[in-house]
């Protein structure tokens, strides 16, 4: 027999301390309770044993208080349990703004992994200790789930979505991988390795061995390739949104209604994040930009999810030609055609009246340049 | 138990009370199946009120976890029809509303029919009983046989999506020519927009509409419409065998309690319907239907 | 009457001359009862007497059982060793999916109350039968065929999706014949739908006069709460089941992110039946526990009504938890706090019955017999079973076991370590009077703990594996599992040897077992106030019920006991001098032997002969032998 016992999973990640402390709370729960009952269970059954000489006149049929009392107090740990646990899983589900962002894609039955500068690996993740990474999945064929036991992070990954998880890797080492969702035959080779460098290192290692352009290179080609620079591209005649400064900023869209014409549906804003992007390019008319037609196709099997993440990564890295990366600053309008004169050519196709009239929202001043 | 105290003084057949060895279970049975003045009491129940009372809330048991079971259907068609509505919009204009309305009216005869006949068995008219109940096979059969051309139709007209295996002529990821509303946009001379590929254009709403949704609304059309029909088939045989009953004067004598279960169930199909019809015809707001 | 129970006293609380004289004889000179009113396959077949469906079920369910074990067998050999011992992976995927399919759907599901229910719920509320009879039969020809469905799927191939057919890896992504398997799964479905509603509508309508609704035994609460369950829960899975053949067959897309459906959507449908699918297993376990514990500690189950409330809460809120079978998918943090509160609050109600159980030992008169011990080993184990279930409703530390060993151990610790153990208890409880006979009592103990320590050994490590990050349905795994895997293999050897011994001890009971005689335990509740086994209509008279379910009374028992002590000892008194007296009679005799004095010495002998087995009849029937 190869391998130690091992009853505790190292911890590696920030997280692994919070949720271990709720486990050994937990733990101790169960193990009086569980102590308690095999006590008082053979305590009774050999006091009472048959033929024992014991009292056992006036035996209690029902005691409210006794039962109320053992009801609520189960509940109060329950409460308490619940409560600690929550504030923990909350503090897991919200992604740190600062996080290194690496793609995984998860297939039957491999992981990929892309980094953003460009590096891949395949079923190897190889992250730098101390720093928050985040990672944002999606599948490209049945329901996987993404696992590191060490770190004490999972989640599904799952066809048609994108799923985030975050940690912050404590220790270098290796740890193991893990698909977690049964997705085939080869469910049980689904697995990898996690690997944790020093950040110097882990530096030093993106620059070595497969070296692949950076995944938003690779997105400036599909982006050509498929003719999206063709309507969204800086000389373009058709009519079709900047994306310059679209990522991460709030943008006005219309959710097209049957009967209403589209001048009069008010728009909402949302934050023009992955999965917003994701869609805009697979499912282009559930979303439509407000002020635009909802003419662009979908690109739904024509690009991989693995493509879709790399025109992502390319449109991040258009910016406002002020140079900042996305306009939160200055009232989440910046980067739409026709609101100033500063990024936009095409200053007669909308303006700024325009939009107000056409969605409700008043656009924010921007300052020309 | 109210009803149970009865038991002494009702002339229940005792329990077989057999001292030599035979067939306990069928000698009782001969007992029980005696057509006396109280109808065929089953050996178990005590007394016809309690047999009766069973029966009739085993039914309702019964309908309630058939409407659970359409209700996962149920749960589907809202959740498909939140997220893809301009879809469910278009695909309702597809369906014939004419058809449609006839069908909901068809049915809802064949649901007064129905109720006629349980009268019918109450009062003890045995003509009626079997001339109502054949009216309400006639107007299930009639639902049916519309059903089935409007089903027709949609096969024709290559609406039934994913079919291409079994030689239907769909035409999903075209352009949508082949639709009823298309054609009768055709006819009137409508044109449409700029329809990306893997898009239909709504000529009624001015806007592309992504063809793999629509065929979601008609997944659940099919689903939703066929569940329902297979329940009116099984009703229809059901009732078949029951009318050749009556003519038998099987459900006289107090019998009569047969009808009012199949009543119930024949209801319950009719109530499925009428939940149906607004929710897969009448979404869109009138349409012509295209015909 | 050197056999186990003998060296007790004879406590039967009705002598075998009392069997009502309504019973009859056969032929053969057996009592009349509904084994041998009539013969013939076909009699079997096309019966309508409860008693001998439920036996028609206890017989296929058993055979499924055995499927299902075989399943399991072979999972837990192959995992001896880490890259697999014994088949491929993809072998090994379809026997886990066998293993969940064939048990949950037609072991688990069906067992107690399609076995025990049928069979008891009718006598333990004074009916005949159950409302519906031909249904009933009915809805057993549904088991079988959804079960033939399900056999002839696995023979020809099997199907690797799990239990659960996860879109889109079942509707897509594996081949086989699923579709067979989905409606086999579907019929299976309708046929406990039809035994839910048939229970419902007898409770609710057949109960003898003066059984009012405090006064129904647990068993009977338990069996009611399941089915409301089954008629609620069992046709949403159905449709969902059957949405899944019409995905597959006709690439609805319904399930397909593809196609603009969602994977997820499956999901949520297959929990919303599923979960409370998991009470619809564990509520009639509970429930047999409630009357093997006041049986065998003499004493009224503490908290009546808290715990047939318990019940009916349970039922309820099992409907509002399914989502946290999800928290790991993108469900949002509002729905997953929401689904996670109502999971703890579930816990409560079971916990009440764990204290309430554990208090009606006080002051009992506890006697281990065999069903005692199996219901001692339910407590245990389904208090481990539903603490851990806390982990898995708490978020924080789901995200880490969710799709573990951890996972697989809990649910076992309450489908296995618990229903099971309450099945095997209510059958060693029930087992006279469904068959008229005593099982020995000394291999029911061993094979009842024989199974404690078995399971135990298995289930236990699997917590350990899984804390320590062991995803479930892996062929092979990291070596760093390896002692826990053989270990937990260790222990299933073992719990097999507790399942195959009361096959064999049961099955030789059935021609040599002792006759129980009506009332073997001296229980309380309606049915053992029939004769063992019961005639075809159960009760000569429809009893009237004036009392509550659980008269019993530890103090007047151990003073009977105390009594019917000395009288057995008084018995052997003077069993022991009527010995001597006809040794030194024929002694006597001997000395002057004579032609005229043999019929003398003959009748001496016969009647120290009959004697002796007067001694041993009482203390054959005597259950509770120390």
């Amino acid at each position: 027999m190869q391998g130690s016992i091992s009853i505790w999973p190292e911890q590696a990640s920030v997280q692994a301390g919070p949720i271990d402390n709720i486990m050994h709370l937990l733990n101790a729960v169960t193990f009086i309770f569980t102590a308690g009952i095999f006590i008082a269970m053979i305590y009774f059954v050999v006091r009472y044993r048959r033929g024992a000489k014991v009292d056992r006149s006036n035996p209690p049929l029902e005691h409210h208080v006794l039962e109320i009392t053992w009801s609520v107090i189960p509940m109060i740990i329950c409460l308490v349990i619940f409560g600690w646990s929550t504030v923990v899983y909350y503090q897991n589900k919200v992604v740190p703004k600062d996080a290194l962002e690496i793609y995984v894609v998860g297939k039957q039955w491999m992981w990929k992994l892309q980094h953003p500068e460009g590096r891949w690996e395949m079923n190897t993740l190889t992250v730098p200790k101390g720093r928050n990474v985040k990672l944002t999945m999606t599948s490209e064929d049945v329901i996987h789930a993404f696992f590191i036991p060490e770190f004490r992070v999972k989640s599904d990954v799952i066809p048609g979505r994108y799923t985030q998880i975050w940690f912050n890797a404590t220790k270098t080492g290796t740890f193991r991988l893990f698909c977690a969702e049964f997705c085939g035959t080869d469910h049980s080779r689904m697995i990898g390795k996690v690997v944790v460098l020093e950040p110097s290192e882990y530096e030093s290692w993106l620059q070595t061995g497969n070296v692949n352009q950076s995944l938003s290179t690779k997105g400036e080609q599909l982006f050509r390739q498929h003719g999206c620079s063709g309507c969204h591209g800086a000389n373009s005649n058709v009519r079709a949104p900047y994306l310059e400064g679209l990522y991460g900023a709030q943008r006005p869209i219309q959710i097209p209604q049957d009967g209403v014409p589209l001048e009069r549906i008010p728009a909402k804003v949302i934050t023009a994040d992955n999965r917003y992007i994701h869609d805009a390019i697979v499912l282009p008319v559930n979303e439509v930009a407000a002020g635009f037609k909802p003419i662009m196709p979908s690109f739904k099997g024509k690009l991989s999810e693995e493509e879709i993440v790399q025109i992502i990564e390319y449109i991040k890295t258009l910016k406002t030609s002020n140079g900042t990366h996305n306009g939160s600053s200055s009232g989440g309008l910046q980067g739409y055609p026709g609101q100033g004169a500063g990024n936009n050519k095409r200053t007669s196709d909308i303006g700024a009246d325009d939009i107000r009239a056409r969605t409700g929202i008043n656009p924010a001043p921007v300052k020309v340049q | 138990m109210a009803t149970k105290t009865k038991v002494s003084e009702h002339s229940v057949a005792p329990p077989p009370v057999t001292t030599s060895y035979q067939d306990a279970h069928e000698a009782h049975g001969d007992h029980d199946h005696g057509h006396d003045d109280h109808g065929p009491l089953m050996h178990h129940f005590d007394d016809m009120v309690q047999q009766r009372e069973s029966i009739t809330i085993g039914m309702w048991t019964f309908l309630m976890t058939e409407i659970m079971m359409f209700s996962g259907l149920f749960f589907c068609y809202a959740f498909f029809r939140w997220k893809f509505h301009d879809a469910f919009m278009l695909g309702s204009q597809q369906l014939d509303i004419n058809l449609g309305t006839g069908n909901t009216f068809v049915l809802l005869a064949s649901s007064m029919t129905m109720a006629m006949a349980v009268h019918c068995a109450q009062i003890g008219d045995r003509k009626k009983l079997v001339a109502y109940m054949i009216g309400t096979l006639i107007f299930g059969g009639a639902f049916l046989g519309i059903k089935g051309i409007e089903w027709s139709a949609d096969y024709h007209e290559g609406m039934v999506p994913h079919f291409q295996a079994f030689g239907s002529r769909g035409n999903w990821d075209e352009t949508g020519q082949t639709w009823r509303t298309s054609h009768h946009a055709h006819e009137a001379g409508l044109k449409a927009g700029p329809t990306p590929e893997g898009y239909v254009w709504d000529y009624k709403h001015k806007k592309p509409v992504k063809s793999e949704e629509v065929k979601m609304y008609f997944m659940l059309y099919f689903c939703m419409t066929g569940l329902h029909a297979i329940h009116m088939v099984a009703g229809a045989l059901i009732l078949l065998v029951m009318i050749l009953m009556a003519m038998n004067g099987h459900f006289g004598n107090g019998n009569d309690q047969p009808i009012e279960i199949f009543g119930l169930y024949w209801h319950f199909v009719d109530i499925v319907w009428v939940f149906l019809f607004p929710l897969l015809y009448l979404i869109a707001g009138f349409h012509p239907g295209g015909h | 009457m050197v056999s186990t129970p003998a060296e007790g006293l004879g406590l039967s609380s009705r002598p075998a001359e009392e069997v009502p004289a309504a019973q009859g004889l056969t032929p053969q000179g057996e009592t009349i009862n509904y084994l041998n009113a009539t013969t013939g396959i076909r009699s079997w077949l096309f019966t309508l007497d409860h008693k001998r469906i439920a036996m028609l079920y206890l017989i296929s369910v058993s055979l499924m059982f055995i499927v299902g074990g075989t399943a399991a067998g072979m999972v837990r050999i192959d995992l001896l060793d880490p890259q697999g011992f014994l088949i491929s992976p993809e072998t090994y995927n379809k026997m886990f999916s066998a293993h969940g399919i064939v048990m949950v759907f037609f072991f688990i599901i069906p067992a107690i109350p399609a076995i025990l229910g049928n069979f008891f719920v009718p006598m333990m509320i004074g009916a005949k039968d159950l409302a519906f009879p031909k249904i009933n039969l009915f809805s057993w020809y549904l088991y079988i065929v959804g079960a033939l469905l399900v056999l002839g799927a696995l023979a020809s191939g099997g199907v690797a999706t799990g239990w659960t057919f996860y879109a889109p890896l079942s509707s897509q992504y594996t081949t086989g014949p699923i579709v067979f398997v989905a409606l086999g799964v579907f019929v299976a479905g309708f046929s406990s739908i039809l035994t839910g509603l048939n229970f419902i509508i007898t409770v609710h309508k057949m109960r003898a006069p003066g059984m009012t609704w405090f006064r129904l035994p647990l068993f009977v609460w338990g069996m009611y709460a399941t089915s409301l369950l089954q008629i609620l829960g069992t046709p949403v899975v159905a449709i969902t089941i059957l949405l899944l053949a019409v995905e597959i067959v006709f690439k609805a897309g319904v399930f397909d992110a593809t196609k603009g459906g969602d994977p997820v959507l499956f999901q949520h449908l297959f929990w919303f039946y599923s979960h409370p699918a998991v009470y619809i297993m564990i509520l009639p376990g509970m429930a047999i526990i409630s009357e093997v514990i006041a049986c065998f500690s003499r004493k009224p189950v503490f908290g009546y009504r808290f715990i047939a409330f318990s019940s009916m809460a349970i039922a309820i809120l099992s409907f509002l938890v399914w989502g946290h079978h999800m928290f790991t998918t993108d469900q949002s943090p509002l729905s997953a706090i929401v689904f996670s509160i109502i999971s703890f609050l579930v816990a409560i109600p079971s916990a009440i019955k764990v204290f309430n159980w554990t208090a009606t030992l006080y002051k009992g008169s506890v006697r281990l017999n065999t069903p005692m011990i199996y219901a001692l080993g339910f407590i245990g184990l389904f208090t481990i079973g539903g603490l851990t279930g806390l982990y898995l409703s708490s978020l924080a530390t789901d995200i880490h076991l969710q799709d573990t060993y951890f996972v697989v151990a809990h649910f076992h610790y309450v489908m296995v370590g618990s229903t099971v153990m309450a099945y095997m208890a209510g059958i060693h409880y029930w087992w006279p009077k469904m068959t008229g006979r005593m099982y020995p009592e000394g291999w029911g103990r061993t094979a009842a703990v024989t199974l404690f320590v078995g399971f135990s050994l298995t289930f236990m490590p699997q917590f350990i594996a899984g804390y320590c990050g062991m995803p479930r349905r892996y062929a092979m795994y990291d070596p760093e599992y390896h002692v826990m895997n053989v270990l937990s293999t260790a222990g299933a050897t073992v719990m097999a040897l507790g399942y195959i011994l009361p096959v064999f001890y049961l099955l030789w009971s059935l021609k040599w077992g002792e006759r129980a005689g009506p009332n073997p335990w001296r229980a309380t509740g309606l049915e053992w106030q029939c004769p063992s086994p019961p005639t075809t209509f159960n009760f000569d008279k429809t009893p009237i019920v004036t009392i509550g379910p659980y008269a019993y009374s530890a103090e007047d028992d151990e003073i009977q006991d105390a009594r019917l002590d000395m009288e057995r000892a008084e018995m052997e008194f003077a069993a022991a001098r009527a010995k001597i007296a006809a040794d030194r009679e024929r002694m006597q005799l001997e000395e002057g032997h004579s032609p005229e004095n043999e019929a003398v010495i003959a009748q001496a002998v016969t009647g120290n002969a009959k004697s002796a087995d007067a001694t041993g009849a009482t203390g054959k029937e005597n259950p509770y032998g120390n």
